[in-house]
């Protein structure tokens, strides 16, 4: 990308598109929103993946302001909020409508400047505090036997894990997973995990899962393997910062 | 023994000699030596002289030395050179900006054009207005009135 040999030029007072690019991806992803409205190739530009891919390592190196994530209110999640750490500034995460109340459990893995909130209920969404984007996630399976059960699920004593949530560095897909014990629901093998892509919307099974039972466990993403982690409880402490969150999507 | 020296041509003439380890910072100028004759004068077609002055005054500042002052390279050091480098661009007005950045693409000097993007970024664009933007850079506005107005719309939370 360096040694591309420009045609004669002497003093210029604009820049080719190819070099406008590489400042391009050193704007925030805010400043890049705004700018599809430069022109079509500006915008064409900002929507590609390899221009995403490019200004999300971009702001990685570049040790833009982590965010930490709060809780707005310790039970009804009436808005969640970002706090840029150093400057201060508050800005409130928008919520779909339809999700407002209800409290939700948030990934601890935070990635590309996304946020993952989910329940073991309802459907849980990814979010972006940049830009305001989300996507819902579907019921996956065990969501779906937990709804059909109702309270007669709490008898079966089964441990609920926490999702996961990461990007597979193999394909550069975001997903979610969850990684739960099979005994107690009547499945087989030690573990059954669930993934989410992105790509295709849908929860699918991935054999075989992890091949001892867990307790109390979070599950990461990475290259596409599950990695559990452990830590205490993942509920959401009132005024207590949530999640670091690196970089900034484009989403 | 003696320090190598190399020669440099602008566009317009003009004709610098610099240090081997000055002009080395180019990755582009190795590739020029092996190309034509190591003695012979190197014509860099695309910089004219004053900004080839001002790119050879960077790497000046930004050589590595290899030998003596038995590694200086301090945190103080790298401090100043920072300063310098801030005030080495806000020296510039645009139009020595954008062919700053258009040499150092054409030399391959990493650090300069590293340098001179973020200074644009920071102070040019970030912040503006989409027709600010446009003037800065001297984009046509291809949209119609229509296709602009979607545009904006769809990113409206972006705007405020």
């Amino acid at each position: 990308m360096w040694n591309k040999r420009r045609c004669l030029r002497t003093e210029s007072e604009s820049l080719p598109h190819e070099v406008v690019e590489y400042i391009m991806e050193r704007l925030p992803a805010k400043s890049l929103l705004r700018f599809k409205a430069v022109s079509k190739q500006w915008k064409s530009t900002i929507e590609s993946s390899f221009f995403k891919g490019r200004q999300l390592i971009h702001g990685q190196s570049s040790g833009d302001p982590e965010v930490f994530m709060m809780c707005y209110h310790p039970h009804r999640v009436k808005s969640l909020r970002t706090l840029v750490v150093g400057s201060s500034s508050q800005v409130e995460i928008p919520v779909p409508r339809e999700m407002k109340n209800i409290p939700y459990l948030v990934c601890r893995s935070s990635c590309d400047g996304l946020v993952c909130l989910y329940d073991r209920w309802f459907p849980g969404f990814v979010v972006n505090p940049t830009t305001g984007w989300y996507r819902t996630l579907p019921l996956c399976d065990l969501q779906r036997l937990r709804v059909r059960l109702g309270d007669s699920y709490y008898t079966l004593g089964h441990t609920i894990s926490d999702l996961g949530f990461g990007k597979d560095k193999l394909t550069g897909t975001y997903k979610a997973v969850w990684l739960y014990n099979s005994a107690e629901i009547g499945l087989e093998n030690a573990t059954t995990c669930e993934v989410f892509d992105f790509c295709s919307n849908a929860w699918s099974y991935v054999t075989p899962a992890a091949p001892y039972r867990i307790a109390g466990f979070s599950c990461h993403l990475q290259s596409s393997v599950c990695q559990c982690r452990g830590f205490s409880d993942g509920h959401v402490q009132p005024r207590e910062p949530l999640v670091r969150i690196r970089g900034e999507a484009v989403v | 023994m003696s320090k190598k020296n190399i020669v440099l041509k602008s566009s317009n003439g003009i004709i610098f000699e610099v240090e081997e380890a000055v002009a080395l910072q180019s990755e582009t100028i190795p590739y020029m030596i092996e190309d034509d004759c190591a003695n012979d004068t190197i014509p860099l077609a695309n910089v004219t002289g004053d900004i080839l002055a001002l790119v050879i005054e960077y790497c000046k500042k930004h050589v590595v030395v290899a030998d003596g002052d038995g590694g200086g390279s301090s945190s103080s050091s790298q401090e100043d050179l920072k300063n310098w480098d801030a005030q080495f661009m806000n020296d510039l007005d645009q139009s020595k900006i954008f062919n700053l950045l258009l040499a150092a693409d054409f030399l391959n000097i990493k650090t300069l054009f590293d340098l001179t993007c973020q200074f644009v970024a920071d102070t040019m664009i970030k912040g503006k207005s989409v027709e600010e933007v446009r003037r800065t850079l001297n984009i046509e506005k291809d949209y119609t009135s229509e296709e602009e107005a979607k545009a904006r719309q769809e990113n409206e939370w972006a705007f405020k």
